[in-house]
C-alpha cells in the first residue's frame, strides 16, 4: 500500500519521510576504503590535497513541514554548508530553495549535524560542501534511508582549487566539496587540477606555471632550455628565487654554470602531471632553499578517467612532431604508469630547433595498512636545441635583422637527465611520516652568444658552458597530532650535489681562447625545521615555526689554485600563517615568512684572499645567504561552491641581496629592494560544464635607496579563461593574457602585449582529437625584452651603450593531436 | 545565467588587449661634454719625501667608458667610504662591475698642463643616469696622432714632466711610461648626474694626490735615482725598476677622477 502518511523521527510520531540524497557522502567510499586498506589514498603528495572528504556522522533528521505533508508535496533543499575542521557545521545557507517550509526545516536540521572532518594530507581541514536534503513521502518508512545510494567517487581527481566534485551515478545529484582552509593554505595558496590543467594550450609542462596568476615566463632560446620566470616582483632569472619540486623531488640546480637554481623542466612528460600546487611567498615551514618568491610543486601520476593504454601523435605548425605511449594499467594507482615520449620541432624561427626523447615510469610498489605506501619513480630525458639568443631593436627596425631570426646559427644546447626516487607514507592514528629519498644525473652543455662581437671582437663573444652534476637527498616529513586542536610538524631536508663545471670563450671554429670557469665542487644543504599546527576554535588555524639551512661548499677551482676551498653558511627562517573564518563565506588570511637562497658554490672562492695579492682592485664581497621578509594579507569569499573570489596583498623586503656576477667574477651586494603588490582572482562554475577565470597582479618592485624599478618584473598582469568540460565529450579552452609594461634597465621600458590561446577538443570512445592554437590573432610580440649593448658587426666602431634588444615570442602557431586509449 | 559572466570577460578582454599593448621605450640618451682638466695637478709631498709638481702630462688613451653605479655596487661604496679606505684591501674599485652607460669611443691624446686651460676631449653620448665611474684603456701614441717622430710621447703611452724637490736639490724629471696597448683602467671614480636636456662637462683630472687615502702619485719613485737626463734633470725610461712601479700605479684608478666640470 502507498499511503499518504508521511514518515519521520519526530516526537509526535509523524514520520518525515526523508529519502536522503546524500550526495554530501558521495565519494566517501572510495576514500574510505583506501583508508580501510590502511594505506594513504592514491596519488597523495606532500602538497596540499584534500585526501579525505567530510563524513557525516551524526544525522539529524528534519522535521516534515505540516503543510507541505498535508498536501502531499515532496521536495529538495539544496543547501551551502560550511563544516569547520572540527567537524561542527559552522553554517548553512539555501541556495536552491524548495519553499513550502522546506527551506527553514533543512537547515534547522543540517546546523545540527556533524561530521567526521575532511583532511589535507591526514590533517583536520575546513571545508564548505554542497548539500541536497530531500523531503519524501516514503510509505511505511520511519527512519531515514541509510542505505542511500553506496557513494562513489567521480573518477577525476581531488583538485581544482581543492574542490573535489563528487557525483552519485544514480541520482542526479552532484556535490561540490571545496577547501575552505587548511594546514598549509593562504590567501593566494592555489591548487591546480587535471582539470584546468587539460585546457591549458602548452607544448611542456613548463607551460603549466602560466596558469598561476601573476606568473610570466621567459624563453631565452628555444624549448630545451631553462626558461626565465618572473613572480612577485622577482626576476627569478631561471630559477633563483623559485623553488620547483616534481613528485616531491627538488629540481633547481644550485650553482649551476648557467644560473643559480636552473631549471630545466622539459623532462617532465605534460600527460603525467595531474596536478601543479601553487605557493607563493616562502611561508609554509617546508619551502626551502630558492623558494623567496615562491614554491610550484607538480605532482605526477595519470588520473583514472584518463588511465589505458594510450598512443598520441602531434603534428604541428613549425613542423613540430611528437609521438607519446602512456600505459597506465586501470585500476591501478595513479602513480603508476609508464610514459614516453619523443618530440620535434624546427620552432618559429631560426635557431629555434628542438628535439628531445624522454620517458618516465612510476610505480606504486605497495600499499596497506601496516607498512604504508610506497611509490617508486624514474624519468629520463635527452634533449637538443638552438640558441637564438635576442635581435637588438633597431636592427630588426633597420632591417639588418629579421624578428624571429638569429644573428648566430652555430649556437646551441644539450640537455642530458636522469631522477629518481622513492617516497614511502604511512600514517598511524594523529601522526603521518612522508619519506622521500632521490638521486640523479644532469648534463647541460649551452653555446650562445648574446653580445656578438662587443667584448671580444676578434673571435667574438660565443661562450660554451658545460656542466655534470650528480644529486643526492632525503626529505622527512611528519606530523604528529598532539591533541585534538594541536599538531606537530618537523622535517628534515638533506640533498648533495657533485658539480664539474666549466665555461670557455670559444671562436666561429668553437675552439676555446679563453678558460673562464673551470671547477669542481661539491655542495651540501642540510635543513630542520619544527613547527605547530594550532587550532584554538574551528574558526581560526596558526601554524608557526622556524626551519634552519645549513650549506657547506667544497670548491675546487682549477683556474685560481690547488686548494680545495671550504665555507659554510646558514639562516634561521621563522614562518607564521594565520587564517581566521569570522562567516561563512569569508576567510581572512595573513603570513609571514623568511625566504632564503643559498649563494652558488663558486663565490665561495674568495678571489685575492691571499696576503700577497694586489690588492688595487676590488675582489668582490662576501659570499651570504640571501634572505627574504615577505608578509601576505587577504580573503576569500566564497558565497556559493561554484563562486570564489579572492584577493591578497603582498610584500617583499631584501635588505642585503649576494649575487654572484658571472661576468667578473665577482660576489656583488645588491641594494635593499621592495617588492609590493596585490592579486585578485575569481573562479565562476555557472554551470557544470564550464569554467570561468579571471585574475589580475600588480607589482611594483624598487630598489629602496634609489628608487628605482627592479628591472624586468611586470608592473601588471592579468588572464581571463574560459573552460569547456562537456558530457558529450567536448572541451574546449581559451585564455587571454595580458602583461603589462616592464620597467628595464637604464630607464627603459618593454611594452605589454596580450595574447590569446585557444583549444578544442572531442573524445568519443577512445577516440581524442584535439587542437592548440597559441597566439591565435598571430600577434608579433617580445616575450622577452632587456636592455643591454652587443655589437653584432665585426671591427669597430664598438658602442658600450646598451640597447633594447627583443625575445620574440612565438606567432600563431597550431598543434593538431590524434590520441586513441584502449 | 552565463550569459553575464562571458559578457564581463569579452568585456574585460578587450580592455586588457588595449592596454597590454603599451609600447617599449628604449633609454633617454644624451650628449655631454668631456675635457681635460688640470685642476688635479697639485705639488705633493711623496712617501720618500720629494716635494713634486707636475707640469705637464701627456696620455695617449682610448675608448672611454662612463659608468653609473647602478644597483650592486651603492652598499660597498658606502662601506667602503665608511672605513675611509685605509688601507689597500678597500680601496675603490667597486666599479669593475659597473654599468656602461655613456661612451667616448675613440683614440685620444689627452694633455694636462699645470695652470693651463681646458683642452677638450669630445662629446660622449650617455643615456640618463647617475654616474660614478670612468674607464678607459692606454695605447700607444703613434703618427695617427698627428705626433712628429721628436714627440717625446711618439711610441709611448703616457710621459710626464715636472720638478722634484728634497734636500734642497730641485730636479727636473721627465718620466716616460709604456703600457701594453689595451690595458684597460676600471672604476675610476665620477661624479655626475646627467639628465636629457641639462648640459653637462666631465671634466678628466689626473689627480696628484690620491683623494681618498695617504698616498700620492709618484710614492716609491726616488727621483736621485732616476738617470740623469742632462745637468738639472732626470728621465725614467721603461724596462727600469722604477718605470715598472709608476706603471703599475698609473694601471690603478686611485689617481684619476671625472669631475664636473664648467666648459
Amino acid at each position: 500500500m502507498t499511503g499518504s502518511r508521511a514518515v519521520g523521527t519526530s516526537a509526535g510520531g509523524r514520520a518525515v519521510g526523508c529519502a536522503l540524497s546524500l550526495a554530501l557522502l558521495i565519494g566517501l567510499a572510495t576514500i574510505a576504503r583506501a583508508h580501510d586498506a590502511g594505506g594513504l589514498p592514491e596519488g597523495e603528495t606532500a602538497a596540499p590535497e584534500l585526501s579525505r572528504l567530510p563524513e557525516l556522522d551524526h544525522f539529524e533528521p528534519a522535521e516534515y513541514p505540516p503543510g507541505a505533508l498535508a498536501a502531499g508535496r515532496e521536495g529538495s533543499v539544496v543547501l551551502q554548508v560550511d563544516i569547520a575542521a572540527d567537524g561542527s557545521v559552522l553554517d548553512a545557507q539555501v541556495v536552491e530553495p524548495a519553499g513550502y517550509g522546506f527551506d527553514d526545516a533543512a537547515r534547522r536540521a543540517v546546523m545540527r549535524f556533524h561530521f567526521r572532518p575532511a583532511e589535507v594530507d591526514g590533517e583536520a581541514v575546513a571545508v564548505r560542501v554542497t548539500y541536497t536534503y530531500t523531503f519524501s513521502i516514503v510509505p511505511d518508512q520511519s527512519v531515514p534511508d541509510s542505505d542511500a545510494p553506496a557513494p562513489v567517487a567521480e573518477p577525476a581527481p581531488v583538485s581544482g582549487e581543492h574542490e573535489r566534485a563528487a557525483a552519485d551515478p544514480d541520482s542526479e545529484h552532484r556535490t561540490t566539496v571545496r577547501q575552505t582552509g587548511g594546514p598549509d593554505r593562504t590567501a593566494s595558496a592555489r591548487h591546480i587540477g587535471p582539470r584546468e590543467l587539460s585546457v591549458q594550450n602548452h607544448r611542456t609542462a613548463e607551460d603549466f606555471l602560466r596558469l598561476a596568476a601573476g606568473v610570466v615566463l621567459v624563453q631565452h632560446g628555444s624549448e630545451g632550455k631553462g626558461i626565465q620566470i618572473f613572480l612577485r616582483g622577482f626576476d627569478a632569472v631561471h630559477g633563483q628565487d623559485v623553488e620547483v619540486l616534481v613528485a616531491g623531488v627538488p629540481i633547481n640546480e644550485p650553482s649551476n654554470v648557467h644560473g643559480q637554481g636552473y631549471l630545466d623542466l622539459g623532462f617532465i612528460i605534460p600527460e603525467t602531471v595531474r596536478g601543479l600546487d601553487v605557493a607563493k611567498g616562502p611561508f609554509r615551514l617546508d619551502q626551502g632553499n630558492f623558494a623567496t618568491a615562491g614554491t610550484f610543486s607538480f605532482e605526477l601520476g595519470v588520473p583514472e578517467a584518463r588511465r589505458g593504454t594510450t598512443l598520441a601523435l602531434t603534428g604541428g605548425t613549425t613542423y613540430r612532431q611528437r609521438g607519446l605511449l602512456l600505459v597506465a594499467p586501470r585500476g591501478a594507482a595513479e602513480s603508476t604508469f609508464v610514459a614516453a615520449e619523443a618530440v620535434r620541432d624546427d620552432g618559429f624561427g631560426s635557431g629555434r630547433h628542438m628535439r628531445r626523447a624522454g620517458a618516465t615510469a612510476g610505480v606504486r610498489a605497495f600499499d596497506d595498512a601496516h607498512a604504508g605506501s610506497l611509490d617508486l619513480l624514474v624519468a629520463g630525458a635527452i634533449a637538443e636545441f638552438g640558441l637564438p639568443a635576442a635581435v637588438r631593436r633597431e636592427d630588426v627596425a633597420s632591417g639588418r635583422i629579421g624578428f624571429y631570426d638569429s644573428y648566430r646559427d652555430d649556437t646551441g644546447g644539450a640537455s642530458d637527465r636522469v631522477l629518481i626516487s622513492a617516497r614511502h607514507r604511512i600514517r598511524r592514528g594523529r601522526a603521518s611520516l612522508d619519506t622521500l629519498i632521490f638521486g640523479g644525473y644532469r648534463r647541460l652543455e649551452l653555446l650562445d652568444d648574446f653580445t656578438g662581437y662587443l667584448a671580444f671582437p676578434i673571435e667574438g663573444d660565443r661562450k660554451r658552458q658545460a656542466q655534470t652534476a650528480w644529486t643526492g637527498g632525503a626529505r622527512l616529513r611528519a606530523r604528529i597530532g598532539l591533541t585534538e586542536r594541536l599538531a606537530l610538524e618537523v622535517g628534515l631536508d638533506g640533498q648533495i650535489d657533485r658539480v664539474d663545471q666549466r665555461e670557455t670563450r670559444v671562436d666561429a671554429d668553437h675552439r676555446s681562447f679563453q678558460e673562464v670557469r673551470d671547477a669542481e665542487f661539491v655542495q651540501t644543504g642540510l635543513a630542520a625545521f619544527a613547527g605547530l599546527l594550532w587550532r584554538p576554535s574551528p574558526r581560526w588555524r596558526v601554524q608557526t615555526g622556524a626551519r634552519v639551512d645549513a650549506f657547506h661548499f667544497g670548491v675546487h677551482d682549477r683556474l685560481l689554485d690547488a686548494a680545495r676551498h671550504r665555507a659554510t653558511l646558514g639562516a634561521v627562517s621563522p614562518r607564521l600563517s594565520v587564517g581566521w573564518r569570522p562567516a561563512g563565506a569569508w576567510e581572512l588570511f595573513c603570513a609571514y615568512g623568511r625566504g632564503l637562497r643559498s649563494p652558488e658554490a663558486r663565490a665561495t672562492v674568495r678571489v685575492g684572499s691571499g696576503a700577497d695579492e694586489d690588492h688595487s682592485g676590488f675582489t668582490g664581497g662576501r659570499s651570504a645567504v640571501t634572505t627574504s621578509d615577505s608578509v601576505e594579507a587577504g580573503l576569500r569569499y566564497t558565497p556559493t561552491t561554484t563562486v570564489e573570489l579572492g584577493l591578497a596583498a603582498f610584500g617583499t623586503f631584501i635588505a642585503h641581496e649576494s649575487v654572484f656576477d658571472h661576468v667578473s667574477g665577482l660576489n656583488l651586494e645588491l641594494t635593499a629592494t621592495r617588492r609590493l603588490g596585490a592579486e585578485a582572482w575569481a573562479h565562476v562554475t555557472p554551470v557544470e560544464w564550464l569554467d570561468l577565470r579571471a585574475d589580475l597582479t600588480l607589482t611594483d618592485a624598487r630598489f629602496t635607496g634609489s628608487g628605482h624599478a627592479v628591472p624586468g618584473s611586470p608592473r601588471w598582469t592579468a588572464s581571463l579563461a574560459a573552460a569547456v568540460h562537456h558530457a558529450s565529450g567536448l572541451r574546449a579552452g581559451a585564455r587571454l593574457v595580458a602583461i603589462g609594461s616592464r620597467p628595464l634597465a637604464y630607464g627603459a621600458t618593454a611594452g605589454g602585449y596580450a595574447l590569446l590561446d585557444v583549444q578544442i577538443g572531442y573524445r568519443t570512445g577512445p577516440l581524442d582529437l584535439a587542437l592548440q592554437i597559441d597566439n591565435l590573432t598571430g600577434r608579433r610580440y617580445a616575450e622577452g625584452e632587456f636592455n643591454f649593448a652587443s655589437d653584432w658587426d665585426a671591427g669597430p666602431p664598438r658602442s658600450q651603450i646598451p640597447s633594447i634588444h627583443d625575445f620574440a615570442g612565438a606567432p600563431r602557431t597550431a598543434r593538431l593531436t590524434l590520441a586513441i586509449t584502449l | 545565467m552565463a550569459r553575464r559572466p562571458i559578457a564581463g570577460a569579452v568585456l574585460c578582454s578587450a580592455v586588457a588587449l588595449l592596454s597590454g599593448c603599451d609600447a617599449t621605450t628604449e633609454s633617454t640618451s644624451t650628449n655631454a661634454a668631456v675635457v681635460a682638466d688640470s685642476d688635479g695637478l697639485t705639488p705633493v709631498t711623496t712617501d720618500l719625501g720629494y716635494l713634486v709638481t707636475l707640469d705637464t702630462a701627456r696620455f695617449a688613451l682610448r675608448d672611454f667608458e662612463l659608468t653609473i653605479e647602478g644597483e650592486a655596487h651603492a652598499s660597498l661604496w658606502d662601506r667602503a667610504r665608511e672605513l675611509l679606505v685605509a688601507t689597500a684591501h678597500a680601496h675603490p674599485g667597486h666599479y669593475a662591475g659597473g654599468e656602461v652607460t655613456g661612451e667616448l669611443p675613440g683614440d685620444r691624446i689627452v694633455t694636462w698642463t699645470a695652470g693651463g686651460a681646458r683642452a677638450a676631449l669630445g662629446t660622449a653620448t650617455l643615456l640618463e643616469g647617475d654616474y660614478h665611474g670612468l674607464n678607459f684603456y692606454f695605447r700607444t701614441a703613434g703618427a695617427s696622432d698627428g705626433l712628429g717622430a721628436n714627440d717625446p710621447l711618439a711610441g709611448h703611452s703616457a710621459v710626464l714632466s715636472g720638478h722634484a724637490s728634497k734636500d734642497g736639490v730641485d730636479r727636473a724629471f721627465t718620466l716616460v711610461i709604456d703600457i701594453d696597448d689595451g690595458t684597460r683602467v676600471v672604476g675610476a671614480p665620477a661624479e655626475q648626474v646627467v639628465r636629457a636636456g641639462t648640459p653637462v662637462t666631465f671634466g678628466f683630472q689626473l689627480l696628484t694626490q690620491d683623494p681618498y687615502a695617504p698616498g700620492t702619485l709618484f710614492d716609491g719613485l726616488d727621483f736621485a735615482s732616476l738617470e740623469a737626463d742632462g745637468p738639472s734633470g732626470v728621465v725614467m725610461t721603461p724596462g727600469t725598476a722604477s718605470h715598472n712601479i709608476f706603471r703599475r700605479t698609473l694601471e690603478t684608478h686611485d689617481f684619476y677622477f671625472l669631475a664636473s666640470t664648467t666648459p
